[in-house]
């Protein structure tokens, strides 16, 4: 069943072709939401209801992209109202102290695994910032958006992020004195 | 720019993590229908809610109009009055018809007679709504004169009996153009006043025609026809044929056309001493009424040793029945649940008295070993102050006595509500505590006594129910049989009240 088959069968509540496509991206946006949840029952809850808006607004898609980037960011969207439900408090940082070049690319020496261990171990703030940019990779601007704070926020958050991840890092490998993020 | 490496940023976005149990298409799917459902239901109150608004404004707008209508009290004095000036009006409306349509008119020494063509039937017919013939003061169908044996008649007539008011109403509002061509064909004086309503439904009928004035007015208990109603006799209908058109038509507004009969020009007389009365109407209610109220302490009260602070709610919950003494005034007796839920703080001030036992030693110098030792007795007195949490219930159920007045604001009927109801607590429950203490309240069985206040507005919403809504002040008291201590809160909230007369 190709990607067209599959939607417009959604579209028309043909219930082989909405198993179609929970098969094929549940696993994956699973991940995604166990990234950016503090636990694995909420990140359960938010793939369900995520999988129920993509469900839903399915007639609006229009393959103006590809189907995944948007279910993504169907996902992302669900996450991040699952973390605003929390009250979360995003603190923000000044123009100096996000000065840091964002082009280290140190953490590409590790392993993927390694990688999302010490993303796990963030904050709530930082996880959220470090997913979105790092990761799916919009931008600070889109950020802002999309989790209704400044820009300067969310690289306040990024930045602190990386910081973090530094220490984690340093102090998970104690010999790796020479590890730096920024 | 990206952060990662794109292998490793594709290589993170293309994890795929295992689902467990819980996590299932058929989940997803459950929820789907849930959501549907709740969407409904989330909906579903605002439409209600809005739909409610219009129907209730309808509602008070027919009732306000019936309750205008009827509020009239007509007594002869006033009836005959307008009547009169109907009547006057009527007559003018006569002779600008005759010149104007150029109708033969025929007159004789007793009364005068106004007879439009078939035409003009057609297209002055009357449609009547059946509260139409209600505010008329038309009394039923069973006023009908049946005839059997003209069974199969195009044409059915009523001859109901009218009151006062009701003849007033034709006069005033039924002389209308109708769809369904019903029509008034005459008035006529006997036992009381008869007007007789045909409905013709064929428009070309030239049979059909409204007759002005009356023959033989001055024998009030005589049934005298009009030479129209023998043209009608043929025209009777059955009575099933009757509550065909009773159920409801459409009414449009039209000039008046009928003149009054004379007789209404004598004064002092009772001329509708033989009119049909409504029947009686049954002085007793049942209501049923639910009020709510609530309370809420910003501040400890510094002056009491104990005081709360917090949010305080009731609710009651009573079943009544009234009966109407006259006067538009009601007395009843029924009895009221009522719940009293409270959570907040509390403070409690304790003035503590210490006794404190000193003792000085008094050092003689340079001769130190001369001593002397002084004992001081004092008494020290503290003020101590606990706040803890509180969080506590009260069910009771209480016998109120009812007085109800019903008066008009404006044009809006309104009711003014007071009842005092003695009662007993069913139950008490709750806690409280501090940092150091926790207690439960005891289970106590106080005498209660409860004074409700209510102003609001009444919505006829039928012949035998009415809704009132009320908002309210109810003051509600406890007396403590063992420390022989009143307890009074006052609530402010909103109820409202369902009445059914028997």
């Amino acid at each position: 069943m190709t990607e067209k088959e599959m939607v417009d069968g959604c579209k028309r509540e043909d219930r082989r072709s909405q198993r179609e496509l929970w098969d094929r991206f549940s696993k994956k946006l699973f991940a995604l939401c166990k990234r950016y949840c503090n636990n694995q029952e909420e990140a359960e809850d938010a793939l369900m209801e995520s999988f129920v808006k993509i469900y839903d607004n399915l007639s609006n898609f229009r393959f103006e992209s590809s189907l995944e980037t948007w279910m993504r960011r169907v996902t992302v969207n669900q996450c991040i109202n699952k973390i605003r439900a929390r009250k979360l408090i995003w603190d923000s940082l000044t123009q100096d102290e996000y000065k840091y070049g964002f082009e280290d690319n140190s953490l590409n020496q590790l392993q993927v695994v390694e990688i999302l261990d010490l993303v796990e171990a963030l904050p709530t703030g930082y996880r959220t910032v470090f997913n979105m940019y790092a990761i799916e990779g919009f931008s600070h601007k889109e950020i802002a958006e999309m989790l209704n704070i400044d820009e300067g926020t969310s690289r306040s958050q990024f930045s602190k992020a990386r910081k973090a991840l530094q220490l984690e890092y340093l102090k998970r490998n104690p010999h790796y004195k020479s590890f730096v993020v920024s | 720019m990206s952060f990662f490496d794109p292998n490793i940023q594709d290589k993170l976005r293309d994890l795929e993590s295992p689902l467990n149990q819980r996590v299932s298409f058929e989940e997803v799917m459950n929820r789907r229908e849930k959501k549907k459902r709740r969407g409904i239901f989330f909906y579903m109150p605002r439409i209600v809610v809005v739909a409610g608004l219009f129907f209730a404004a309808g509602l008070g707008y027919y009732s306000w109009n019936t309750y205008q209508s009827k509020s009239g009290k007509e007594s002869l004095v006033i009836n005959q009055l307008s009547v009169r000036k109907s009547a006057k009006k009527n007559h003018q409306k006569v002779a600008h018809h005759e010149s104007k349509h150029s109708v033969v008119a025929e007159k004789d020494s007793r009364n005068s007679q106004y007879a439009p063509t078939s035409n003009e039937v057609k297209q002055e017919g009357i449609v009547l709504r059946k509260h139409d013939l209600a505010n008329a003061g038309l009394t039923s169908h069973r006023n009908v004169d049946l005839n059997a044996s003209m069974k199969q008649s195009k044409r059915k007539v009523l001859r109901a009996g009218v009151d006062q008011r009701g003849l007033e109403y034709f006069n005033q509002n039924l002389n209308q153009t109708s769809l369904e061509r019903l029509e008034v064909n005459s008035i006529q004086s006997n036992a009381g006043i008869q007007l007789q309503i045909v409905e013709s439904k064929i428009a070309s009928n030239p049979i059909a025609q409204p007759v002005v004035g009356q023959t033989h007015i001055d024998v009030p208990n005589a049934i005298e026809l009009d030479q129209t109603q023998t043209k009608f006799q043929e025209n009777i209908a059955q009575e099933s044929e009757f509550l065909i058109w009773s159920r409801g038509l459409e009414v449009i507004p039209m000039e008046p056309q009928y003149a009054i009969p004379e007789y209404v020009e004598r004064k002092g007389e009772d001329l509708f001493a033989h009119a049909p009365k409504n029947p009686p109407q049954s002085p007793y209610f049942l209501e049923f009424g639910a009020a709510t109220g609530s309370r809420v302490l910003l501040n400890f009260d510094p002056t009491l040793p104990l005081s709360i602070l917090g949010s305080q709610y009731n609710a009651q919950y009573q079943l009544a029945g009234l009966k109407d003494i006259g006067g538009d005034l009601m007395v009843g007796i029924g009895a009221t649940y009522g719940e009293w839920i409270g959570n907040g703080e509390w403070q409690k001030h304790d003035w503590k008295t210490y006794e404190v036992h000193d003792s000085v030693v008094l050092i003689d110098y340079p001769n130190q070993g001369n001593r002397q030792v002084i004992h001081v007795d004092s008494t020290i007195t503290e003020l101590q102050t606990t706040i803890g949490q509180i969080s506590y219930r009260i069910n009771k159920l209480s016998v109120p006595l009812i007085l109800r007045k019903h008066a008009m604001i404006g044009k809006i009927p309104v009711r003014l509500g007071m009842q005092i109801a003695p009662g007993r607590t069913l139950k008490t429950s709750g806690y409280y505590f501090s940092d150091f203490e926790y207690h439960t309240i005891d289970k106590a069985k106080l005498t209660t006594m409860d004074l409700k206040l209510a102003v609001g507005p009444s919505f006829a919403i039928s012949k035998n129910y009415t809704i009132v809504i009320e908002p309210n002040v109810n003051l509600q008291a406890f007396y403590d049989n063992r420390s022989s201590k009143l307890y009074s809160k006052s609530f402010y909230g909103f109820g409202f009240s369902l009445l059914r007369r028997f």
